[in-house]
């Protein structure tokens, strides 16, 4: 799958020549990069909403913004970078606005912890070691936000350190500091789980 | 129980195929302590995981939609920056008309207050409360134009319906206000 292939950090960007065209208005290269991108903005919006309609919804406004500030794109990151971080601010916002959760940047071990806490006892599928994968992808679902989302860019989108810093705008130490806390956190699943 | 383990060492570990220099001064504690061991049993267990884990499949319709949307600026384009242009623009007249409409003589005593008097004639409070009531009734509806206007600029989805009826209706208030300034003379 094209989608699989890791960004090359500091490489050339590969749709820098359809986002040149669409600039001048080419409908063509415009589908071509809605074809080439929207798995990521969908999947993104799927992991920070944790809802398929909204996904789809989002989807479609990140795409009209992109559209609406493409004008203005002078290619100071490539297209991807861009376009994952409006899809992250978007997705945050709309987050935000439905109230369903808030989503704290700060550094939150607290957090955590009361997730942690919180899956004691839950209604969780039984663990078995088979299926090791799909009970860790379930227990990304139930992190807090921030964790999922750097799991996502990292694990499912293949983005650079680098790029994910510049996608969230945080510093690199606290990228990969929340990457390794979403990492130690699904192993405490593992550990929970094999305890029941 | 953190305290005397790595355990973001090991997680960086792990997550860097176990490349032995991120270990550093750890190696040590990390190759005799069986908690790190079994950590990092767990560790790998996520890494493997999570280097598997797929993507959500995309919606059959999603691509039809989204296409929809990448047409939709030339129409903005045409649509929408009118707005976002001529309703603050009314607004603004709309209040700068309700201040004069409304306390013309009060203005025109204020503005040609005699030097000598005390204070500095050409202040706020230098003004009658009609005068002072215009120009608040007009700045309020100068605002609310301005903050309805960015409020639908802002908006990325144009073609929703609760949309056009928040812009009729903004129409209608904006009509409202406007005779009821008009009349209230
Ligand atoms: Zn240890």
């Amino acid at each position: 799958m094209p989608l699989r292939t890791r960004l090359q950090p500091g490489g050339s960007d590969p749709l820098a020549e359809l986002v040149e065209r669409a600039k001048l208005g080419d409908g063509d290269a415009l589908g071509q990069i809605v074809q080439r991108t929207q798995q990521w903005v969908y999947n993104l919006g799927y992991r920070i909403l944790r809802n398929r309609q909204e996904a789809e919804d989002l989807a479609q406004e990140v795409y009209v913004r992109v559209w609406r500030a493409l004008p203005g794109f002078r290619g100071d990151s490539k297209f991807t970078t861009w376009l994952h971080s409006i899809a992250t601010h978007a997705s945050l916002n709309r987050l935000r606005s439905l109230r369903r959760e808030s989503v704290a940047w700060a550094d939150s071990d607290e957090m955590l912890e009361h997730l942690l806490d919180s899956q004691q006892g839950s209604e969780s599928e039984p663990y078995v070691e088979s299926q090791d994968k799909e009970f860790i992808w379930q227990q990304v679902d139930r992190l807090p936000r921030k964790y999922a989302l750097v799991l996502t860019l990292f694990y499912q989108h293949e983005l650079s350190y680098q790029e994910i810093t510049e996608v969230l705008g945080l510093p690199l130490g606290t990228v990969k500091a929340q990457l390794n806390r979403a990492r130690l956190a699904l192993a405490d699943c593992l550990r929970e789980a094999n305890a029941e | 129980m953190s305290d005397n383990h790595p355990r973001q060492v090991l997680a960086e570990y792990v997550a860097s195929g176990e490349q032995d220099r991120v270990l550093g001064e750890h190696w040590q504690h990390v190759r005799d302590c069986p908690i790190c061991q079994r950590d990092l049993q767990r560790l790998r267990r996520v890494e493997v995981a999570l280097r598997q884990w797929p993507m959500v499949s995309v919606p059959a319709m999603l691509n039809e939609r989204l296409l929809a949307a990448a047409r939709l600026p030339r129409s903005l384009e045409e649509n929408y920056p009118r707005w976002t242009i001529w309703l603050p623009a009314v607004t603004v007249v709309i209040a700068i008309a309700l201040a004069l409409l409304l306390a013309p003589a009060s203005l025109h005593v204020a503005l040609n207050a005699p030097p000598q008097a005390a204070e500095p004639s050409l202040s706020f409070f230098a003004l009658d409360r009609e005068a002072g009531l215009a120009l608040w009734i007009g700045m309020c509806v100068a605002l609310a134009g301005i903050g309805v206007t960015m409020g639908l600029a802002d908006s990325r989805m144009p073609d929703r319906e609760d949309l056009d009826v928040l812009r009729t209706r903004a129409s209608r208030a904006v009509e409202h206000a406007w005779r009821v300034a008009t009349h209230s003379r």
